[in-house]
């Protein structure tokens, strides 16, 4: 299943309830999204055996580079057999986040209900409160469009702080 | 069906609309000639003919057929890919005649909707004629009830209008439809036949309809499974997925199973010795993430059921655990690799693909024996049987580029050769690879290592979401009730008539079985004995009694 990299915006309204996912990188190591509150998250859902993912992933992996700590990237790993591929994809493309390693799936239906990330790859942005805030369905356009994306879910977060 | 007239004089069917040219002068119509109206109203009365929908309902029988003899792109992607890649010319003429999707093709579409408009056309006029039937009135009596077939008839002294009350009484017990007018007693029962007839043609339309909500809004997806792992219902989680031209991702339910564990009963003996029979697996599954894990068994024909979906086992077969090391010693690959049975004995295909090894991409193509032996006569491998009594993977090594990275989209059972090249030997031969479970083999040129460290199994789980099941149901269960009804219940007619003969009342009973074939002498029997005044047994079918 493959999108056509059309980006959705939800306004911060619009936007329904916190996202909870917990689960363990690829290291093993506990990962909790709540931890990165605060800032927007881009969620990177992935599999080093979807060509789409390698192919975009030096433009994914520049806007990480680029927004440095004015989001914080955590990666979905789905349907790779071990964690020995999803490092090895790691390794190539020199990936800076850390991954939530979920071979069958299941941190994805954490966002149900909201934009769903029904295709691989998809990414969907979290505003600093941890609600879902926007998405992208399919192969990145551009770096410019993830930063642009996160630009405006930082901006509307703090528009509606203020106001 | 009324013959269209062809006569430009005398009767116009009703309705007809005179097409006169200007002149005003009637054009002579030819034999056979219709004006659009008349066109379209034949065409109506054809379409909307019980012989018609029987003939369309047939058809829609005979258009199932192919969708369970060929391999359909819905059901089984990669079977039809292969099917298709072993039956290159008939391939273009069945995608022209949409065979690989029967049921999403035209032609299957235009049978179904035009059953459905021929049993609405059918069924809405006649609603109203069962309607009419159902409130009528039981007919008048026949002025001559001694020719009825069943007829009875006897004297008494009770008064005329003391037996019409009594017979109407009767009549009302045994659950008859009664109007007494003038001499005579009508009753009728067995409306509900008419209904039940009704019912069942509804019942047709109900099935149809559920069935077209299934299509349309429902989806079927296969996913292949390696036992101890799991799925959740997401849309990334399918290998391939149809859904209905009306489906929402949004409707599909958040469940999530685990296989824990599979067994296969291997046949050793009898006619069928080596066929796998009698798969079973146990699941653990989740409705949704916060509901409670419960536990199943998931066997050939008995699907769990979540909601509105259903989670079919379809196959099975053998994933080998094969780890890559690449020329640095970083583990690049590991873990269970689906490979595909070609044939019964479970002689399976597969590729592994190290995109991220340095020095240079590996990817490993070649197949997987679970009970190994060697041909002499065609000089190469093959399965004995479909056990692991002695395995072997036994594969081709390819370097360079996999051509993974430049997005285009690619099957994890195919290798893209184009930009690798094949290792072999110094004398040109193929290098293969042969791995005995336990085995490692160092690769040449400092590529790396390959290991074969263990077989698990994986399960081909088909996934159907059919919104219009439950409806479909109760459409084949009403259709059934309405039949029995339209063939159990007995319409039957019963006219008691009484006349002043002599001193005493001549009191005469008929009856008639309206939908033929019912013995309906016994029933008048009962009747006419318990009439006020009638006999110990009536005198049947006689002429009237000289006293």
């Amino acid at each position: 299943m493959t999108g056509d990299g059309s980006v959705t915006e939800v306004a911060p309204s619009d936007r329904g309830d916190v996202v909870g996912l917990t689960g363990s990188d690829l290291d093993g190591q506990d990962v909790d999204i709540a931890a990165f509150h605060g800032k927007p998250v881009v969620v990177v859902v992935w599999g080093s055996w979807c060509t789409p993912c390698r192919a975009e992933a030096p433009d994914v992996v520049a806007a990480a580079n680029e927004l440095g700590d004015k989001a914080q990237f955590l990666g979905i790993n789905i349907r790779d057999a071990s964690t020995d591929q999803a490092k090895g994809f790691v390794r190539t493309f020199d990936v800076p986040y850390p991954s939530v390693f979920s071979p069958k799936g299941d941190a994805l239906l954490a966002f149900r209900g909201t934009l769903t990330p029904n295709s691989i790859p998809s990414f969907v942005v979290l505003d600093g409160e941890g609600r879902v805030a926007a998405s992208i369905i399919g192969e990145l356009p551009s770096t410019q469009t993830l930063v642009d994306l996160v630009g405006d879910v930082d901006t509307s977060g703090k528009v509606s702080a203020d106001g | 069906m009324s013959a269209p007239t062809d006569r430009p004089t005398g009767q116009r069917p009703e309705g007809h609309v005179e097409n006169l040219d200007e002149d005003g002068q009637a054009p002579v119509r030819r034999p056979g000639e219709l004006n659009v109206r008349e066109l379209l109203r034949w065409t109506w009365r054809q379409l909307t003919s019980m012989r018609t929908a029987l003939v369309l309902l047939l058809l829609l029988a005979l258009a199932a057929i192919p969708g369970s003899l060929i391999p359909q792109t819905g059901v089984d992607s990669l079977k039809t890919s292969r099917w298709q890649d072993a039956h290159p010319q008939l391939t273009p003429v069945y995608e022209k005649l949409g065979l690989f999707s029967v049921y999403d093709s035209a032609w299957f579409s235009a049978i179904y909707l035009l059953l459905m408009v021929s049993l609405v056309g059918c069924i809405v006029p006649r609603t109203f004629v069962y309607w009419r039937a159902l409130r009528s009135q039981p007919p008048r009596a026949p002025r001559n009830l001694t020719r009825l077939a069943d007829h009875a008839s006897y004297t008494t002294d009770v008064a005329e209008d003391e037996v019409l009350a009594g017979a109407a009484a009767v009549l009302r017990k045994r659950r008859y439809r009664v109007r007494i007018e003038g001499d005579a007693v009508s009753a009728e029962r067995g409306y509900l036949r008419e209904a039940g007839n009704l019912l069942f043609h509804l019942s047709v339309l109900v099935v149809l309809v559920g069935f077209a909500l299934g299509g349309l809004f429902g989806y079927k997806g296969g996913v292949i499974l390696v036992v101890g792992n799991g799925f959740s219902n997401n849309l990334t989680q399918y290998d391939d997925f149809v859904p209905g031209s009306l489906f929402k991702s949004s409707d599909m339910e958040p469940f999530s199973f685990d296989i824990k564990d599979f067994s296969v009963d291997w046949l050793t003996s009898g006619p069928r010795a080596g066929m796998a029979r009698a798969f079973d697996t146990q699941l653990t599954y989740r409705e949704s993430p916060t509901s409670p894990e419960k536990s199943y068994d998931l066997k050939v024909n008995h699907p769990l059921t979540v909601g509105n979906t259903e989670v079919f086992l379809i196959g099975h077969g053998y994933a080998p655990v094969i780890t890559i090391r690449d020329g640095k010693g970083h583990k690049v690959y590991s873990g269970p690799t689906v490979f595909l049975p070609t044939d019964q004995s479970f002689a399976s295909f597969g590729v592994v693909k190290a995109p991220d090894a340095e020095p240079t991409q590996i990817g490993l193509e070649g197949e997987f024996y679970p009970t190994v032996a060697f041909s002499k006569q065609t000089g190469s491998y093959f399965s004995a049987f479909g056990d692991t009594l002695d395995p072997l993977v036994s594969m081709l090594v390819y370097t360079g580029d996999l051509g993974m990275d430049d997005g285009t989209p690619q099957s994890i059972y195919a290798l893209n050769k184009a930009g690798t090249t094949m290792l072999t030997k110094k004398n040109g031969a193929p290098y293969r690879i042969d791995l005995r479970q336990g085995d490692t083999v160092t690769l040449p040129q400092h590529l790396g290592t390959v290991s074969f460290d263990g077989i698990q199994r994986w399960n081909k789980i088909q996934i159907s979401q059919t919104p219009g099941k439950r409806i479909a149901l109760a459409g084949v269960i009403l259709a059934l009730a309405g039949l029995l009804g339209s063939l159990f219940i007995r319409p039957r007619r019963v006219w008691v008539r009484v006349r002043r003969e002599g001193d005493g009342t001549l009191v005469e009973a008929a009856a008639l079985d309206r939908s033929g074939g019912g013995d309906v002498a016994v029933v008048l029997d009962e009747i006419v004995a318990a009439l006020p005044g009638a006999p110990e047994r009536a005198d049947k079918n006689s002429e009237k009694e000289q006293s």
